[in-house]
């Protein structure tokens, strides 16, 4: 059921945090870039900006209020994201349906179902497998049903992981609004010291513009994302917790870069959506918070077991 | 006999006796717009961002039309319609039909019933002696304050050239300017054949007004013209 986010005392703070950091960035944008107001307006900075100024308070509000309001913000990432990955690699639509209802089910199962789970893969595997058994179609379809994993693996089933730790673990809003904060941050911060410091690049064949200085930026992001959102930061956890959260955050920024690269180069394409203005598709805004989560979530759980 | 004057001699004989074309004219009832409002505002826009959430470019054009229009759009699937009346806006919307094939969208009574309450369409006749009748009525309708969305390829997938003159009948005897409008993207959505809409983004370019003149070729050919030139906007929008 939604709730009143005001009755949760986290909300303001994490809400006006994120609004000031919006602004911050806003004003940022405009003292970099000295050019008319006309010629700004149209810059790939300032949409970008504008994307962020709509999308911040919306993600904050909707994972506050909970229910169908987060869920229906789910569905959109899923349905959105799984069929911009179909056009990349070229799925077919009757598989590329099958990921989809897949990818919501996956959703329910998370926020009502939990014991079931972990039966969400390999039943993927199983309804992929009876979709050339039952057409009878069987040219292609072991790229078809490689493909579509993939793009399984990449959007619909991180997804349904985040619905799982929201839900699940008692500081799975905190991890939550964390992560999502400081994943975007170590992106923005990889872009901005990737340009300003260049370097050498990281992995030439498989991503030419990611420089060590867009690492290093990565790493800073991740730091400043959440230190930046403290408050959300649950009393119980470690100081060591948090610094490996911030490493593990910024890795995964890193790892999810790459992979994106070359899933967009394996695949010898670039799909142009305009979903998010700014950024072109959802894949591109939310890859690196899909890859970074349950990596994250993992080495916090792995901390604290270490650590008693 | 030029070819204006002809289509006004066969607007004075098309109007003589019952029309054999339904007109849903209850569609266009005040009651009936109000419903259509409701379900465009509360269903099918929403439903469409969501979908395929979509970006205008070019909107600030729609702020030059003072009375109706013809607008015509390249021709992709079956969301082509819905999309462009989410684009249009409600100013526009409230007072526009659609054009929409006789034989598929009105081939049951219930199936154009619908079409005609939510999406305001009108049956057009493709082929055949009535064709001249469904121009007529279109014309009728521009004339009495209506605008007119039409998709003058006649059928999916065939680009944005190679226009039929039928929506340059209407608006050169309506005397009402042609808006061209460009759709990219709807092809990946729902393309001919598919029944079940793969959502992704949309680019809805919006050109400028061309004023209808006196020359239906002409004006074919400007249409055509404006459609190519909103696709090149689009598609440097959308490589930016």
């Amino acid at each position: 059921m939604p709730r009143n986010p005001f009755a949760d005392p986290l909300f303001l703070p994490v809400f006006l945090r994120v609004l000031l950091l919006i602004l911050v960035g806003l004003a940022a944008v405009v003292l970099s870039q000295r050019r008319s107001l006309r010629v700004w307006r149209r810059s790939t900075l300032f949409l970008r900006a504008r994307t962020w100024f709509v999308i911040g308070p919306l993600f904050v509000v909707a994972v506050f209020v909970g229910g169908f309001v987060a869920f229906l913000l789910a569905t959109f990432v899923v349905v959105q994201g799984c069929s911009e990955f179909v056009r990349i690699a070229g799925i077919e639509r009757r598989y590329a349906y099958l990921l989809i209802l897949w990818g919501e089910l996956g959703l329910l199962v998370a926020a009502l179902a939990r014991d079931f789970f972990l039966f969400l893969p390999f039943g993927f595997f199983i309804a992929l497998t009876l979709v050339p058994i039952l057409s009878g179609q069987i040219t292609d379809a072991h790229r078809q049903v490689a493909d579509t994993l993939v793009g399984y693996v990449f959007v619909a089933l991180p997804m349904a992981y985040i619905v799982l730790v929201k839900s699940a673990e008692p500081w799975g809003l905190n991890f939550l609004l964390l992560v999502t904060v400081a994943v975007a941050l170590s992106d923005i911060a990889a872009y901005a010291a990737g340009s300003a410091l260049r370097g050498r690049t990281l992995m030439p064949r498989v991503d030419p513009t990611k420089t060590w200085g867009g690492v290093l930026g990565n790493v800073v992001g991740a730091a400043v994302g959440v230190g930046w959102l403290w408050v959300a930061v649950p009393p119980e956890w470690s100081v060591a917790a948090v610094v490996v959260l911030v490493v593990v955050i910024a890795a995964g920024s890193v790892w999810a870069d790459l992979t994106g690269s070359f899933i967009q180069r394996a695949f010898r394409t670039e799909v142009r959506s305009t979903v998010v203005l700014g950024y072109g598709g959802v894949l591109n805004r939310v890859d690196s918070l899909l890859m970074a989560f349950p990596l994250c979530y993992y080495a916090v759980i792995l901390v604290g077991k270490l650590l008693g | 006999m030029s070819e204006r004057e002809r289509s006004q001699a066969a607007r004075a004989g098309g109007s003589r006796g019952r029309p054999s074309v339904p007109t849903y004219s209850w569609a266009r009832t005040p009651p009936a717009r109000l419903v259509r409002s409701g379900i465009q505002y509360g269903a099918l826009v929403p439903l469409l961002r969501f979908i395929s959430p979509f970006t205008v470019i070019g909107k600030r054009n729609l702020a030059k039309l003072k009375g109706p229009a013809v607008f015509v759009a390249n021709h992709q699937s079956h969301f082509d319609a819905p999309v462009c009346l989410a684009a249009l806006g409600g100013r526009i919307r409230r007072r526009l039909v659609v054009a929409a094939a006789a034989d598929y969208f009105y081939s049951s009574a219930v199936k154009g019933a619908a079409a005609s309450l939510a999406l305001g369409t009108v049956p057009f006749v493709r082929a055949g002696g009535s064709s001249r009748e469904s121009l007529q009525f279109l014309k009728d309708l521009a004339g009495s304050g209506w605008s007119v969305l039409i998709f003058p390829s006649g059928t999916r997938g065939t680009g944005a050239s190679g226009f039929k003159k039928g929506f340059a009948y209407i608006a050169v005897d309506a005397q009402v300017p042609v808006v061209p409008m460009y759709l990219h993207g709807l092809d990946q959505v729902m393309p001919k054949g598919s029944f079940v809409p793969l959502p992704g983004g949309v680019v809805i370019g919006i050109g400028e007004p061309i004023p209808p003149g006196d020359d239906y070729n002409a004006l074919v050919a400007k249409a055509e013209a404006g459609v190519a030139g909103v696709r090149t906007v689009v598609k440097r929008w959308e490589g930016a």
